[in-house]
């Protein structure tokens, strides 16, 4: 994760009309979003859709994000809204992805893959949106706590508890679905 | 010795972006999208800003336009009697008490 000071680097020149600061932008805080849309919409090719596009609305109206050195925690709050949107458009539907029809094309991936990441969204299915979201951040992306915190509004203590409880759960998950098959 | 549920998980099948090249197109894509949309909407504010000073200048126009037409427009004749005397002296026939001599000298325009 980029510090506080390069990322209100990269806002204040991508106000000033630097293309590459929006593609720097995105290319540092892509995975932290998809983390934020996996945790509520928990598809996978769904959450690229939304960070996508909350993405571009996130860069169109970038004159609102009122601290620059605050962006990641301002753009989360964005993806996290244009998630739960995309829940309600779809009547609140929430899918656990279809581990034998993967509709991802923008993102090929073999077999194996496909079955990973439906049996781990599976077991994530178990979490609430905050459990998922913290432990996807730590574990996938890879924020420390401090920064977890500091862009969930949340404390650091709170932020280890969650991902604490979210461990747990996703291991149970993925014990019992290693002892019986599919979970 | 570490507890198990400190011990990070691995999430790699989740990646969406495990290909450096990808997430550099997926970027580059979001970038693009975004300075078109960004370009759209200050050209939308400048078609507005336009506009705005466009129907300013027609309101101005409408409200001089309005504003000749009414000082030029001859005003109705006063219907207020020219005359105090028009009313007083009548009010002197419809009533009982007769007026002084203060009273005529004033309607005459002689009072001191």
């Amino acid at each position: 994760m980029l510090s506080a000071t390069e990322v209100e680097h990269l806002v204040e020149r991508a106000l000033a009309g630097e293309p590459e600061s929006f593609s720097a932008l995105a290319r540092a805080h892509y995975r932290a979003a998809y983390c934020t849309a996996l945790s509520i919409v928990r598809a996978s090719a769904d959450a690229e859709d939304v960070v996508q596009d909350a993405m571009v609305s996130a860069f169109t109206e970038l004159e609102s994000c009122r601290e620059p050195a605050r962006f990641p925690g301002w753009l989360l709050s964005i993806v996290r809204r244009a998630a739960l949107m995309s829940l309600r458009k779809r009547g609140r539907a929430r899918r656990v992805e279809d581990v034998a029809a993967p509709a991802d094309e923008a993102a090929p991936a073999s077999g194996g893959d496909v079955l990973l990441r439906g049996r781990l969204l599976a077991a994530a299915g178990s979490l609430s949106d905050r459990q998922a979201e913290v432990l996807f951040l730590h574990d996938l992306e890879g924020w420390t706590h401090p920064e977890i915190a500091d862009a969930l509004g949340i404390s650091e203590v709170n932020a280890r508890q969650i991902l604490f409880e979210a461990r747990k759960k996703m291991r149970a998950r993925l014990g019992e679905a290693d002892a019986g098959g599919v979970p | 010795m570490m507890d198990r549920d400190e011990e990070k998980l691995d999430l790699s099948g989740l990646d969406p972006v495990t290909d450096p090249r990808r997430l550099e197109a997926v970027s580059t894509l979001i970038a693009r999208r975004a300075i078109a949309a960004r370009a759209r909407k200050t050209s939308l504010w400048a078609t507005l800003v336009a506009y705005a000073r466009w129907a300013a200048a027609l309101s101005a126009a409408s409200a001089a336009a309005v504003l000749f037409l009414v000082m030029s427009t001859p005003t109705a004749p006063d219907l207020q009697p020219d005359d105090p005397a028009d009313v007083v002296v009548p009010s002197w026939a419809e009533g009982d008490a007769e007026p002084t001599a203060d009273d005529i000298l004033q309607v005459l325009g002689d009072a001191p």
